[in-house]
């Protein structure tokens, strides 16, 4: 069900960034899986020619990835190259905005610059990005680049920009041994995960981008990428006999680079545990944390990892020295609050559940909903449900919510009406019993589902009054009357309030779907 | 009036006034009777007893003061028929919290208001010194006993204005005993309100109905016009 809705917002996002064509190969991909280039002409009734082009598109934008698989007709093995949409990226375009302003803050506007034109180009190699960086810039001095390309390092390094995944890959068959351990096929269920985890390139390779050796800036996991890219070029170009100087040139020509944005989901899950924080607890308890997930984040492995990764109290403490909050009591005291948990591995090892912070924060959330679309006494009977992670009898929830019988009944009923609530019904000696509960799961699915309508009918609104727009701008100014006038000021007014809700109402849908 | 040998001024004695009355009438009372406090359906007499009798029976002993109707709080519209001189039970007449038929909101607001006054005042207390605040406060008319107090207190939990802590006897617990549940104001009262809902559809009735260009549909949605006109 969740599916259904993001599926049409992902088609708006494309409409809206690469029109009716793009989006209608998009909308049949999304809807009926991985599909090889004949079953797409077929379906969607486009030319060859045309359905090409809409797949490149796709494919430089990541939004689509191709993959090869093998099936044995008449004795002979054929190889069939299909396509899927990649559902999850296509949907990171909503979020283009909050990447760029995350790359600012944390580096300047120029490494914001290099990741723009890395989102609106799609992938790039390093030169095509210098390229479009000085496009309308007649003279371009070493100087410039050189800092560019340090800046470039910089975003490869801390993971934002990785090398594109292989364009190609071919599917391993689920009788097959391959490089996907029986255990991983197992939790790998639709054709799209498994093209990813075929395509991802070795983990060494995907953030290693040579500089210059004589470039001050290199660092050691440079210099360490420099010995990565030896290793996986050798094969393809005998890069051994080239120079370093040489084999950096090949990487700026050859290879591609695109957004990370499992790197960026990552640490904006990290804001997100963080600004949650901060109004439960306090401030201190925020510092430390911020403090925790800086410092452990390369140690951090998994995507939507349960726990932190583990770290000592001194580490900590280390890395707040001169910070008001960093005293040794004050961190102990943070760190109980956080619920910090030993690992058990070493001693003095602690971690913290990132899980149960996300959790909080997605029951506020819920519970904020309910509050507004079914007033205190809703929410009462809710949060008690809630709260007692079971079921309550009927009869019982009035008195325990205090709230009067009737009226209470017929919130339990309107909550249950909106899929909020579930109830049961069991015989019993006394006569029928109603019992009530959450069920957290299958709620959270709802009002995610419900998130994806409601960011999709802003995109769909927004595009309309753009639209309405052009076509008012289309009229000569002076044909223009005062009707028309007075809505495009409207217009003017009302699309950053569309854009800003779109962006705030993508908060929550990270919330219950990325985090 | 001299009093009855009930011990209740007014009421009359049940046993030997119903030696007095008719076969029916007498089934009549004795049902009744053998509901107690908790009262009985007319409805649940009437698969024993003819309607026509019942209803002549309950006249009668309504007119001889034998019996009342009373108030049934969860059922309003139920007629529920006890002895004269009983008090219903709380599951028929709601409790403290309600006066006559009404459930007492108003009631209920300042009892919460005083408690989260107090317990801001006081900042951690346990719940015995929150009875007998509201005892001191004289809100009540009637003895405020300790599960309406609990009552009271968990209503505010839900409401997350106020949070139970177990006690570690040190700092600001140092009053209060080591493990012994008690009270404090959160930190986090109000939430901020969801994005989710700030958008039309968070709130629409008829978001179901809702698709690209169907009859409902964003572009030309009543809601987002209002919302959008501000």
């Amino acid at each position: 069900m969740v599916a259904n809705q993001a599926r049409q917002l992902a088609v708006d996002l494309i409409t809206s960034d690469f029109g009716d064509l793009v989006a209608k190969v998009c909308k049949c991909l999304l809807k009926k899986g991985a599909l090889p280039l004949a079953r797409l002409a077929m379906e969607t009734e486009l030319p060859r020619e045309q359905l090409k082009k809409c797949l490149l598109v796709l494919i430089q934008h990541n939004c689509v990835q191709a993959f090869q698989t093998k099936k044995e007709v008449g004795g002979r093995v054929m190889s069939t190259t299909e396509y899927t949409a990649l559902l999850d990226d296509i949907i990171h375009r909503l979020r283009f905005p909050k990447f760029l302003i995350l790359i600012r803050d944390q580096f300047d506007e120029q490494c914001e610059c290099l990741l723009g034109i890395l989102l609106s180009h799609g992938r790039s190699t390093f030169e095509q990005l210098m390229q479009r960086l000085f496009e309308n810039q007649p003279e371009v001095s070493g100087d410039i680049t050189d800092q560019m390309r340090t800046r470039f390092a910089k975003l490869v390094q801390a993971r934002y920009v990785e090398r594109c995944p292989a364009s190609e890959p071919q599917l391993v068959l689920d009788s097959e041994e391959g490089t996907i351990t029986k255990k991983k096929l197992k939790e790998i269920v639709t054709d799209e995960e498994r093209a990813v985890m075929a395509a991802a390139p070795l983990e060494a390779e995907r953030f290693s981008f040579p500089t210059y050796s004589d470039n001050d800036a290199s660092t050691e996991s440079e210099i360490m990428a420099d010995q990565s890219i030896l290793v996986g070029e050798k094969r393809k170009r005998g890069v051994m006999e080239m120079d370093d100087d040489s084999i950096v040139l090949a990487c700026e020509k050859d290879v591609l680079w695109r957004a990370n944005f499992e790197e960026f989901v990552c640490s904006l899950r990290h804001k997100a545990c963080i600004a949650n924080v901060r109004p439960r607890l306090d401030i201190g308890a925020a510092v430390v944390l911020e403090a925790i997930l800086k410092e452990t984040r390369a140690k951090e492995k998994q995507n939507k990892a349960e726990y932190s990764a583990p770290f000592s109290m001194n580490s900590i403490v280390q890395a707040l020295l001169g910070s008001p909050h960093g005293h040794l009591e004050h961190v102990r005291a943070a760190l109980n609050q956080l619920g910090a948990s030993c690992t058990g591995a070493t001693e003095g090892s602690y971690r913290i559940s990132l899980k149960k912070i996300i959790e909080a924060a997605q029951n506020s959330e819920m519970e904020s909903i309910v509050l507004k679309r079914y007033g205190s006494e809703g929410c009462r009977i809710f949060r008690l449900l809630a709260d007692k992670n079971g079921m309550i009898e009927q009869k019982q929830i009035p008195n325990l919510a205090l709230i009067e019988t009737k009226k209470a009944f017929e919130l339990l009923y309107k909550l249950m009406k909106d899929d909020y609530l579930q109830m049961e019904e069991v015989a019993s000696a006394q006569g029928k019993l109603f019992l009530w509960r959450v069920n957290r799961s299958s709620l959270q699915e709802k009002i995610l589902n419900d998130m994806y309508h409601a960011a999709s009918n802003l995109c769909q609104r927004l595009a309309h009054e753009t639209t309405e727009e052009h076509e008012l701008q289309l009229l000569k100014k002076n044909r223009i009357t005062e009707l028309q006038e007075k809505k495009v000021d409207r217009i003017r007014k009302v699309k950053p309030i569309l854009e800003a809700s779109i962006l705030r109402l993508d908060d929550s849908i990270m919330l219950f779907h990325n985090f | 009036m001299a009093p009855s040998p009930s011990g209740l001024p007014g009421l009359p004695r049940p046993g030997p006034r119903s030696n007095m009355l008719a076969h029916d009438d007498k089934k009549v009372y004795e049902m009744i009777e053998k509901s107690g406090n908790k009262g009985i359906w007319s409805a649940e007499m009437k698969k024993y007893i003819p309607e026509n009798i019942l209803n002549k029976s309950l006249k009668l002993l309504l007119s001889k003061n034998l019996i009342k109707l009373v108030a049934n709080v969860h059922n309003p519209r139920r007629k529920v028929y006890m002895l004269a001189n009983l008090q219903p039970s709380e599951e028929i007449s709601g409790g403290t919290w309600y006066s006559g038929k009404e459930f007492d909101t108003e009631l209920i607001d300042v009892l919460k208001q005083h408690t989260l006054r107090f317990i801001t005042k006081m900042k951690v207390v346990i719940l015995d010194k929150i009875a007998d605040s509201i005892k001191t406060s004289e809100i009540l008319k009637v003895e405020v006993r300790i599960q309406e107090v609990k009552q009271v207190v968990d209503s505010l939990i839900l409401d997350r204005e106020i949070e139970a802590v177990l006690s570690n006897g040190s700092a600001e617990f140092l009053s209060i005993p080591k493990g012994k549940v008690c009270y404090r104001c959160r930190k986090m009262g109000h939430l901020e309100p969801a994005s989710f809902v700030s958008v039309p559809c968070g709130v629409c009735p008829v978001i179901n109905e809702c698709t690209p260009d169907g009859v409902i549909s964003p572009k030309t949605c009543e809601y987002y016009q209002r919302w959008l006109d501000f």
